[in-house]
């Protein structure tokens, strides 16, 4: 290709950096804020300058129990899921896609169409399925007496365990290998779960990563379900947990202490961030090789 | 063929599971018969969980008065159940606090005790609570237990209550030449003062904050329309009575003292900030209640309290706020131990105590006489004169779709104040869409 | 399926063979003939029909349910499912602001999408022409993907605040006069999308230099050798590459553009007075916050169909264009 003119570079880093800027622009602002006092927050020009930094509010977050909890149990979730997301997506790929048989694609259909359902149009009857689950909870056979899965692990782990979105990736990423792998494993012999985490789990690791990305983002933001399921303190989540805590710095009757809640704001933030980091490049490598491509 | 058996088979297979479903919540909710009943010497000790705060503060905050009140509950609980532990749960207030005790209710695991303010007659009616006896309310003032009744039984006790009262803030009142001891009593003189403050503080002090959003502005909305004569609906909740001549009156005065307000401040569905405006000299007046006396000393006010201002042609009148009922899910297995806990919170050595400690207001009679506590917190006589003098009563609640009404009600309430619709017109059409849902 | 069913017919030919333990023989001969013929449907149903179980308690049933219990009146919380007919969908077309809800989710969806698409595009090619320090653009603009949006609305309502924010305060700096966003449903408006977009973009721009890296470098050279323009290249090239993309960037995107819920709940709660309400926030609040299931069923029932009705128009729209 030509050489850039100079005009042409400028023009290219200049919409670079001023959209850099505002999309950095907020944790940038919740960062300072962060850092400084009330009174630096009041002050802001921009971006609040702290006039004397303040550690001890993360130092004192980072030790509160209760922030801790919340980050232990989210974590469980994460990795449950990650796990079951990974495993789920490789096998089912595998049967749609390299496997032939009747009713495979009207089975697919069915799983892709229930994406386009808005989970909160069957949050209540999901609800309801939780809360009336036979023998779960002090509930009898026929889901009467107790309060089923409600504010136990399992409303917090049973959900979304076929993620379509993660086996429809997948399958793209499977229909675009070569049949000769899977003839070859016939012909060897090999069994359906030796030929999956064999032949096929070491060709597919760009697409693992962007799912763990892809899940760890969504679990560890998942707010609303939490928020519905979950009663007791002990088994909160970070998002439910974070917002209330926020709200507890908000009550009425006091002055908010924003640093406080920037600084919270900015721990909820840094596994995400961190998952994405150590995974990024394969990121865009997964969905280059998905059905996306030009 | 083939495909449409599968079809079939599957939709049966999924009616069958909807009346399970269905038989099944219908059954959940009603109250077991054989209840546990709790009786001294039982073996395990009682965990009674309840969703409030009934102290100042959380258990955690140490400060003594706070856990004196904590203390206090356990020991009276104890006399009864030895070994009895209360775990305290923050689930919020308002709306939040509903939605969580509904769906909890309909999970079929609700606290044992709860409070809440306005939602005792949509969740009685529901059939979630167990009746109170009479004998615990005799000490209770009418206006509050109002709020606690469905088609005349009691369903809840009122821990503490409240009224409306004029604050205002002295210092801005003294920056804007006026005399700060002498606070307005009538609406004409509160308008005046009000955009003579805005207009000597050009921008750096205000008139008067008005609360335009949800439920907290329909509070502070309420008493003006009753001094005149008006409210939201007739006596007995049956009919709606939105667009009366004296609910529009009421709205414009309002509409009009708003634009003396700090600027955006009408906006905001923050009720701590709007209130902190007043307490920090960035306006001087504020409808507020009782539990403003401490807030607005934390935030070191030269606040003072006055009765509401009233129209030429109105009469004093006012509404309950801040009213906590306390009330025992009929869900509970601890039917017991709920009610001892109700008895000891509508007692008359409790409130003294919560109320000395907080500056609140008892709805115990007893403990309202009691003279240490207006001792102590002087500008609580203020609000005794005004429960002495003053029509108070709740705000109604709806006997059909509650939450949409309201939702209605709003609606119109913050299209009059915050933006520029006729009023005659939004009172109407909220007035339709009540009538609609009450049919 | 149906050849399973018919299999069972082979009792009939066994009678005709006779012998005593002949019919077992023929029938174990042509079961593994069977077995084997079918080996592959065998071992893929054996595998999916646990996550089609699955699949139809957590995903079919509830769906099926939000069906029945739209022609219901219910509280959920006492009493059993009133059966009331098509009344909740009269309400629906009839009565307060579902219908503009709906169109509401529409107009905003479409406006998000497009934002996304230009700026996405705009950012991908930009980035993807070798410059410094991408790797860290690429992670800038992907951040906002990455939080959650509870803390979102935290920093979006401090930072709006009609009061002590930080954009009225900037404004009041500037010496303009401060513009109240909370009583203007336009202004409102405006910063949901704005959100909406800034948390959203970051994915559309990975998935934009996913398609740029994968289009072949030989149409480049064939270009260049050509003698054609940059410009030219790009129209005639890239762009036309890229199509497969946009196109399901669109059928996503106008999928999703009924499901923006967050920003609404978190942030304007559909205000001022009700007027950036959308569809999934008032069903939200019929469920939730009503407690009236009938109705918020019934809404459910209708997004489910608008957007049925345009996922098959969206596929056969790409089917024409593609074929």
């Amino acid at each position: 290709m030509q050489k850039r003119t100079r005009l042409e570079s400028f023009i290219i880093y200049g919409i670079l950096a001023a959209g850099s800027l505002i999309m950095f622009y907020p944790f940038l602002f919740q960062l300072m804020a962060s850092l400084g006092t009330n009174r630096d927050y009041y002050a802001t020009f921009i971006v609040p300058i702290p006039t004397e930094w303040q550690l001890e509010r993360y130092i004192q977050v980072f030790t509160d129990p209760q922030v801790y909890r919340l980050y232990i149990n989210t974590l469980i979730r994460c990795l449950w899921y990650i796990f079951t997301t990974c495993i789920i997506a490789l096998v089912a790929s595998y049967v749609f896609s390299k496997l032939r048989f009747k009713g495979r694609d009207t089975v697919f259909l069915i799983f892709l169409a229930s994406m386009m359902i808005p989970s909160q149009v069957t949050l209540v009857p999901t609800y309801l399925l939780y809360v009336r689950w036979p023998l779960a909870g002090g509930n009898d056979w026929l889901g009467q007496g107790g309060h089923g899965m409600l504010d136990s692990w399992a409303a917090l782990l049973v959900g979304g365990l076929v993620p379509v979105y993660a086996i429809f990736l997948m399958k793209q990423m499977m229909d675009s290998l070569p049949f000769d792998y899977e003839e070859a494993a016939r012909v060897d012999g090999s069994g359906v779960f030796h030929t999956i985490f064999r032949i096929y789990f070491p060709m597919t690791r760009p697409i693992l990563a962007a799912l763990i990305i892809i899940t760890f983002i969504g679990i560890w933001n998942d707010y609303l379900w939490p928020l519905i399921v979950i009663n007791s303190m002990d088994m909160q989540v970070i998002a439910t947990g974070i917002s209330s805590l926020m709200g507890e710095a908000k009550q009425v009757g006091r002055v908010p202490d924003y640093p406080s809640i920037f600084a919270l704001a900015t721990i909820t933030m840094i596994p995400p961030i961190l998952v994405y980091l150590w995974l990024q490049k394969h990121f865009i490598q997964a969905f280059a090789m998905t059905g996306v491509k030009g | 063929m083939k495909k449409s058996r599968k079809t079939l088979f599957k939709w049966v297979a999924a009616m069958v599971m909807v009346a399970m479903l269905a038989a099944c919540s219908t059954k959940a909710p009603a109250p077991s018969t054989n209840t546990p009943t709790n009786s001294v010497g039982d073996s395990d000790p009682i965990r009674l969980t309840v969703w409030a705060q009934p102290s100042l503060d959380w258990p955690t905050n140490t400060d003594k008065k706070n856990q004196d009140l904590y203390e206090y509950i356990q020991g009276e609980m104890e006399k009864k159940f030895p070994g009895i532990i209360i775990d305290y749960v923050g689930k919020g207030w308002g709306d939040d606090l509903r939605q969580n005790l509904m769906l909890a209710v309909m999970a079929g695991n609700p606290p044992d005790v709860s409070f809440g303010e306005d939602f005792v007659p949509e969740l009685a009616k529901l059939g979630a609570l167990s009746e109170v006896p009479a004998d615990f309310t005799t000490d209770l003032a009418d206006g509050p237990m109002e709020a606690a009744k469905f088609e005349d039984k009691i369903y809840a006790v009122s821990g503490m209550t409240g009224i409306f009262a004029l604050m205002y803030n002295k210092d801005v009142m003294t920056k804007a030449g006026l005399n700060p001891d002498a606070p307005p009593q009538t609406w004409d003189e509160w308008f005046e003062m009000s955009k003579k403050i805005t207009e000597t503080g050009k921008g750096e002090y205000f008139g008067s904050v008005v609360q335009t959003t949800g439920l907290g502005g329909t509070f502070r909305i309420a008493p003006f329309m009753r001094q005149l004569g008006g409210d939201l609906t007739s006596p007995d909740s049956e009919k709606i009575t939105f667009q009366s001549p004296e609910n529009v009156k009421a709205l414009s005065f309002l509409k009009e003292l708003s634009l003396t307000a700090p600027s955006g401040s009408t906006a905001l569905n923050d009720e701590n900030a709007l209130y902190n405006l007043v307490h920090h000299g960035k306006a001087a007046f504020g409808v507020a209640g009782p539990w403003h006396i401490s807030w607005s000393q934390n935030e070191k006010c030269n606040c003072g309290f006055a009765p509401l201002p009233v129209p030429e042609d109105g009469e004093r009148a006012n509404v309950i706020v801040g009213n906590t009922l306390w009330f025992v899910l009929k869900q509970s297995k601890n039917q017991e131990a709920g009610m001892e806990y109700l008895r000891i919170i509508a007692s008359k050595e409790y409130q003294e105590k919560f109320a000395i400690a907080s500056g609140r207001m008892p709805s115990n009679k007893l403990a309202i006489a009691n003279t240490e506590l207006v001792e102590l917190v002087p500008q609580l006589a203020v609000y005794g004169e005004i429960v002495a003098n003053e029509q108070a009563g709740p705000l109604p609640s709806y006997p059909k779709n509650g939450p949409k009404i309201w939702e209605a009600w709003h609606k119109a309430q913050e299209s009059v104040l915050i933006g520029d619709k006729s009023i005659e017109e939004s009172l109407a059409e909220a007035q339709k869409t009540a009538e609609d849902l009450l049919k | 399926m149906s050849r399973i069913l018919n299999k069972k017919a082979i009792p009939r030919e066994t009678l005709v063979s006779g012998g005593g333990s002949a019919p077992d023989n023929v029938q174990s001969i042509r079961l593994q003939k069977w077995m084997r013929r079918h080996k592959e449907g065998i071992i893929g149903y054996s595998i999916l029909s646990p996550m089609i179980l699955y699949f139809s308690i957590f995903a079919v049933f509830p769906a099926l349910f939000v069906i029945y219990l739209s022609l219901t009146e219910w509280t959920g919380v006492a009493g059993l499912p009133e059966w009331v007919g098509i009344k909740n969908f009269r309400t629906f077309f009839t009565q307060g602001d579902y219908v503009e809800t709906l169109i509401r989710a529409g107009v905003y969806g479409i406006i998000i999408l497009f934002c996304s698409l230009i700026i996405g595009l705009l950012i991908a090619l930009l980035l993807n022409q070798k410059v410094f320090g991408s790797g860290a653009i690429r992670t800038i603009w992907y951040l906002p993907v990455l939080v959650p949006f509870a803390v979102v609305a935290q920093m979006v309502n401090t930072l709006l605040s009609p009061v002590d924010g930080v954009v009225k305060q900037m404004m009041v700096r500037f010496g303009m006069e401060p513009i109240v966003f909370q009583e203007s449903a336009l202004w409102m408006s405006f910063w949901l999308i704005i959100i909406t977009v800034w948390k959203g973009v970051g994915s559309t721009v990975i998935i934009y230099l996913a398609g740029l890296q994968g289009i072949d470098t030989t149409l480049y050279e064939a270009g260049k050798v050509d003698g054609a323009s940059r410009l030219k290249i790009f129209w005639y090239i890239t762009i036309p590459c890229l199509r497969p993309i946009t196109m399901f960037l669109l059928i996503t995107g106008i999928i999703g553009s009924f499901q923006i819920f967050e920003p609404v709940q978190l942030i304007t709660y559909g205000g001022p007075h009700g007027d950036t309400n959308i569809i999934l926030y008032r069903i939200y609040q019929d469920a939730f916050q009503a407690f009236n299931f009938g109705m918020a069923s019934a809404s459910s029932v209708v997004v489910l169909v608008v957007t049925l009705i345009l996922s098959v128009m969206q596929y056969r729209i790409s089917q024409r264009r593609i074929t």
